[in-house]
């Protein structure tokens, strides 16, 4: 049960590191929440941005490869809760 | 970006929004307690524990203990046998016979159930008649059955219940499509949500960007969810219809696979113990579900249903003869041989369930239900409060939100009825349950006809939702339940953990129904998919 | 009026159109290897057929031609069906 869960586990842990990464410089979020300029110095890069997305899609690639497809659909299912969390937590709260 | 000329998008929009609006209540009451559903077995656990728990589904010594139950029933009952493990982990032998019931095109069982202590083995009740009878009066598992049926059938009779939970994943299934098809800026707004002065265009980003994230899984759920609300109610009826006369039986045995001659000759059993350790050697996992049809005889065949082992996605069929306990073969779930068909409705089951790798994949697919019951209050949300300004959309929002927020509480609220009606004593538990939770949504209905805003009546639902989800651990305790020094002691983790989530979830709410400004109502319509460059 | 007819169409037509596709299709498709395709992908596969009808109906811009299409496909299934009642009783595929 541990080894079975270790694979998704790790999985979900690397895409919710790249997809908080990308979350933190995406344009619009740092646009609409009103960011300086220097903050969204690094989201001038798009090769940046396919990067972070190429991190967070590539377990999902490894697990397809791998034929792991139970660790594939927790993996799915985790990494599109998680990105609506992160989504949720870092909206700017509403103006008074 | 998805390309479609205005008027496309217009109609997709509308369709999005009506399917929504139309349904959407009644979907919201489905997610919800499809979400509560993913848990159901350890519902039944926390609910009716054996203390202290069981090691294995079924113990050796359970083949001679079937064979001593079946000479003591009526013998027209021993033909076919079904053995499961139910709440607490209580083995439950239904012996039984299929019947047709007048009036009734769907295949029934009649017969007489045992249930079983898990490990010595001891009759614990017995309850004698057909199917939907012998279910009902199963007290142990009733909490986990109630929040069951209420997700599947919403309690209404059969096929009607199938029918109308099938259309609500269909409208599900057509939300989400259209949902899709209307935001064109989906994947470049995946992390926007503005900053607004107004409560309410927050609300619409936070709609659009959880339904965004939960889109593919919703789609997954809801295809997934209408299949098997149809399949039972139209496709298996018709089929069978077309394709043998309107026998059910006749089509289920093809679909299954084409059952051994028949030799009706009495023959003892082989060892059921040896059949199942096999199937266990086999498959990598315990056995989940036993079937015996014709116990007893010469022809009788038994197959050992296991869950999918570690790093699986599909659960085992393995088939034995019955009188010799020789190993026939393993087998699709649907036909003898693999097939599109058969591996197509083989993963309709684990896509739908989440429950393919235990308690870790269950509360992930817990988190995506929970995502698509956010997006469908915030999407009735949205819809009625920007037609706020008209009287029957005002009473429409209230509506929203005595249902979106009435709903956690009168959930919380059933267990309470679980509880008095086994203190009482009460043979069927269904009454008691459906008492409190109609209760609860009496309760609602009354805070919601009063003059305070529907946003301090969320607040107040959400904080009664705390208190009661607090009490349950307590009230499972005062019914007869283990304390926790005796559930640690005697490693009952299902219930301690339960426990826990009960507690965690009542802070949560509690914390959740702290007062917030309400939002007021938006004069625009239409503007669910205005781009970002639209912003104030 | 062309909101009810598409209604009409999209709504109770269009559900009774895919239930009837769906046994129609335990006659024309193949069996596959296991006996069973024929009669359990189209049980699996009626949400994918409903929601496809019901799109096209409600996104054809030519109205009349939306509802011949979906009368064809009905008519054709039913008519597929019936001849199986009438030719022989119970048909074992």
């Amino acid at each position: 049960m541990i080894a079975s869960a270790a694979l998704p586990l790790f999985a979900c842990a690397w895409s919710l590191l790249a997809l908080a990464g990308r979350a933190l410089i995406d344009p619009k979020r740092l646009r609409a929440s009103g960011a300086t300029r220097s903050d969204r110095r690094l989201t001038l890069r798009p090769i940046v941005k396919r990067l972070l997305w190429t991190l967070v899609l590539a377990p999902g690639l490894l697990l397809i490869a791998l034929g792991a497809w139970p660790a594939l659909l927790i993996w799915l299912g985790a990494t599109t809760a998680i990105g609506w969390g992160l989504a949720h937590t870092l909206a700017p709260p509403p103006r008074r | 970006m998805i390309a479609l000329e205005r008027d496309r998008t217009r109609t997709l929009l509308a369709i999005h929004g009506w399917a929504g609006v139309l349904l959407g209540l009644l979907l919201y009451v489905v997610i919800a307690t499809g979400v509560v559903a993913v848990f159901a077995d350890e519902i039944g656990d926390w609910a009716s524990p054996i203390d202290p728990p069981a090691a294995a589904p079924f113990p050796a010594g359970l083949g001679l203990r079937i064979a001593e139950l079946s000479r003591q029933i009526d013998p027209a009952y021993v033909d076919e046998l079904n053995l499961y493990p139910r709440a607490g982990g209580r083995i439950e032998a239904f012996f039984h016979r299929h019947i047709s019931v007048a009036g009734d095109a769907q295949p029934h069982a009649e017969g007489a159930v045992f249930e079983l202590h898990p490990r010595t083995l001891e009759v614990l009740s017995r309850r004698d008649g057909i199917d939907d009878e012998v279910q009902a009066h199963d007290t142990s598992n009733a909490l986990a059955a109630f929040l069951v049926d209420l997700h599947v059938s919403l309690h209404l009779p059969a096929p009607y219940g199938y029918l109308v939970t099938g259309v609500l994943g269909l409208a599900m299934m057509v939300a989400a499509v259209t949902g899709l098809l209307v935001h064109r800026h989906l994947l470049k707004e995946l992390f926007t949500i503005r900053r607004f002065r107004d409560a309410l265009l927050a609300r619409r980003d936070r709609h659009v960007v959880a339904a965004s994230w939960n889109l593919p899984f919703a789609f997954v759920l809801a295809f997934t969810g209408s299949y098997f609300s149809f399949a039972g109610s139209i496709g298996i009826p018709v089929m069978a219809m077309v394709a043998f006369g309107g026998d059910q039986t006749a089509l289920i045995e093809a679909i299954v696979g084409t059952p051994p001659t028949e030799n009706p000759a009495p023959a003892p059993m082989a060892d059921l113990d040896g059949m199942l350790a096999d199937a266990a050697r086999r498959a990598g996992t315990a056995a989940s579900f036993v079937s015996v049809s014709h116990y007893g005889r010469a022809d009788a065949q038994v197959t050992v249903f296991t869950p999918p082992a570690a790093g699986e996605l599909i659960s085992h069929n393995l088939v034995y003869d019955g009188s010799s306990g020789a190993f026939v073969r393993e087998k699709p779930g649907l036909g003898l041989v693999p097939s599109a068909g058969g591996a197509l409705a083989a993963v309709m089951a684990p896509l739908h369930f989440g429950n393919f790798a235990g308690l870790l994949s269950k509360s992930v697919w817990f988190a995506l239900g929970f995502a698509s019951c956010y997006v469908t209050l915030t999407g009735l949300q949205l819809w009625t409060t920007r037609r706020a300004e008209s009287p029957p959309w005002r009473a429409a929002a209230r509506v929203v939100i005595g249902v979106g927020y009435g709903l956690p509480l009168a959930l919380a609220a059933t267990p309470i009825g679980y509880f008095a009606g086994r203190v009482a004593g009460v043979d069927r538990t269904e009454a008691p349950m459906l008492l409190a939770l109609a209760a609860a949504a009496a309760l609602t209905a009354l805070l919601g006809t009063g003059r305070v805003p529907a946003e301090r009546n969320a607040s107040t639902l959400l904080r009664l939702t705390g208190a009661v989800l607090l009490s349950l651990p307590l009230l499972r305790w005062a019914s007869g339940g283990p304390g926790w020094i005796t559930a640690s002691a005697h490693g009952l983790t299902t219930l301690m953990s339960m426990d826990a989530v009960l507690i965690a979830g009542a802070w949560l709410c509690w914390r959740a129904g702290r007062p917030r400004a309400a939002p007021t109502a938006l004069a625009t319509n239409g503007d669910a998919a205005a781009p970002l460059e639209s912003a104030p | 009026m062309s909101a009810w007819s598409r209604g009409l169409l999209a709504g109770p037509v269009v559900f009774v159109t895919a239930a009837t596709v769906m046994a129609g299709a335990a006659l024309w498709l193949p069996a596959g290897p296991a006996q069973i395709d024929n009669l359990v992908l189209p049980i699996v596969l009626f949400p994918a057929i409903w929601a496809a009808l019901f799109f096209y109906a409600c996104l054809d811009r030519r109205l009349r031609r939306a509802w011949g299409l979906t009368l064809l496909l009905l008519l054709a299934n039913a008519a597929l069906i019936a001849s199986r009642f009438v030719g022989t009783p119970a048909v074992r595929p």
